[in-house]
């Protein structure tokens, strides 16, 4: 993929990290509905799967209503355009089991992502589409947990293995701008390669960051229609897009479509539109991956303790994305401690 | 080491679960010393989890490394037994 320096490559995960804010159980029919508006509005790539990307549909991280092969036939049906991505986590995807099947659906691109400090993991994964001509993003996630040199290292790593360009993904809504300036400025001048972003609005910061990076050299930027996406959500597409033609960036998406787009993800995809509410505050504060959020609440009303007493305790073990089940240990502990002070 | 066990099971009986785990653990305590159950019996969003955790005893390697450990004390405890019936058969 050549990307011009006045064009910014947008993806759009509504239909993969959105699922996150359902518990995973985004329809067919809202899939179908999705992805003829994004690609009706000229969107480049489309992202679809369960939150934690192929393969991950299990009672560690939840039950996806919807089967991968049906998601990626149904988006493939309905994408004209638009090219198909997926997310993909080696441990949870394999490539007999999940890239393969994945090739054969249609996918396009493929982000092949790790937590930021173990790019080894994705190795087979990168070279395997690599050598099968698919586009292919690395993508490293926690970004916030390492410092710039050791991303650096990273994601030198994805590229060796065959990978156009890495993601940086701030997956706790953590940074601030000035934090994005610097590990993308330095990754731009380190390795001159394409790199990405996609921010998490815990913070608020979500269009900020998406910015900073762009300013800083990145070419590719995710976005989801109203934010659409797990806990706070993360960088709202139609505002990303008007910001980005205010700033004379080139995006190939239609500012009026997009805009429809993200009326028809608001009225048919979400229980609610995505808001900042105290616990993902928190969240992003202590650097806990967003994702937690719906267990977080869930598990901490079944122990009654408080979700925000939760997420500082996951914060400080730093637990990172797939370690769902760490959730259940901090909350019985904090119950007994609770149990015990009324003793 | 650490491990979660999740099952999906629609109507559990969780009385019965507890005593048995109960059971269980103390027998596999006789030989791996650093076992023991971190979160018990939880039903959940339409699964059962357990969690355990098994502690090294930090001879060779960190006590972390209790996946490691357990293997050896099983071993250590079969070795045992055979050599209790060897003794008898002399």
């Amino acid at each position: 993929m050549n990307i011009d320096r006045r064009t910014i490559l947008i993806s759009d995960p509504t239909l993969r990290d959105g699922n996150h804010a359902v518990s995973h159980q985004l329809s067919v029919d809202q899939i179908k509905k999705y992805c003829k508006a994004a690609d009706v509005a000229g969107v480049p790539i489309v992202e679809v799967g369960h939150g934690n990307g192929l393969g991950a549909s299990s009672m560690q991280v939840g039950l996806a209503k919807v089967d991968d092969k049906t998601i990626l036939k149904v988006a493939r049906e309905n994408l004209k355009h638009s090219k198909l991505g997926i997310h993909a986590i080696p441990g949870f995807a394999t490539i007999e089991r999940d890239l393969k099947p994945a090739i054969d659906s249609g996918v396009d691109v493929f982000r092949i992502a790790s937590h930021c400090s173990e790019a080894d993991t994705t190795q087979k994964h990168i070279q395997f589409c690599s050598q099968e001509g698919k586009t292919v993003f690395g993508v490293l996630m926690m970004s916030h947990m390492e410092e710039k040199e050791v991303l650096s290292e990273e994601a030198k790593k994805m590229i060796d293995y065959g990978a156009e360009a890495v993601v940086l993904m701030d997956s706790s809504g953590n940074y601030l701008p000035e934090d994005v300036t610097e590990k993308i400025t330095f990754l731009k001048k380190k390795l001159s390669i394409n790199v990405g972003f996609h921010a998490h609005n815990n913070l608020g910061m979500a269009i900020a960051n998406s910015v900073a990076a762009i300013q800083a050299g990145a070419s590719i930027v995710d976005g989801c229609a109203r934010g659409f996406g797990a806990g706070a959500g993360n960088t709202q597409l139609e505002v990303l897009v008007a910001v980005l033609n205010r700033m004379g960036y080139e995006t190939g998406i239609d500012l009026h479509k997009i805009l429809t787009a993200g009326n028809i993800a608001e009225n048919f995809l979400m229980e609610k539109t995505p808001t900042i509410s105290s616990t993902s505050v928190v969240s992003g504060l202590s650097g806990v991956f967003s994702g937690f959020l719906k267990p977080v609440n869930r598990i901490a009303s079944k122990y009654s303790v408080d979700p925000m007493d939760i997420l500082f305790m996951l914060g400080q073990r730093k637990i990172v994305a797939g370690q769902e089940d760490i959730i259940i240990e901090v909350a019985e502990s904090l119950a007994k401690k609770k149990e015990g002070n009324f003793e | 080491m650490q491990t979660t066990v999740f099952a999906k099971i629609d109507k559990p009986d969780m009385d019965a679960l507890n005593s048995e785990l109960y059971l269980y653990i103390k027998k596999i305590k006789t030989y791996v010393p650093g076992y023991e159950l971190l979160v018990k019996p939880l039903f959940e969003n339409g699964r059962i989890i357990i969690m355990v955790r098994v502690k090294g005893l930090g001879d060779y390697l960190p006590d972390y490394a209790g996946n490691l450990d357990i293997i050896n004390c099983a071993a250590i405890a079969m070795a045992e037994e055979y050599a209790k019936n060897a003794k008898i058969n002399q």
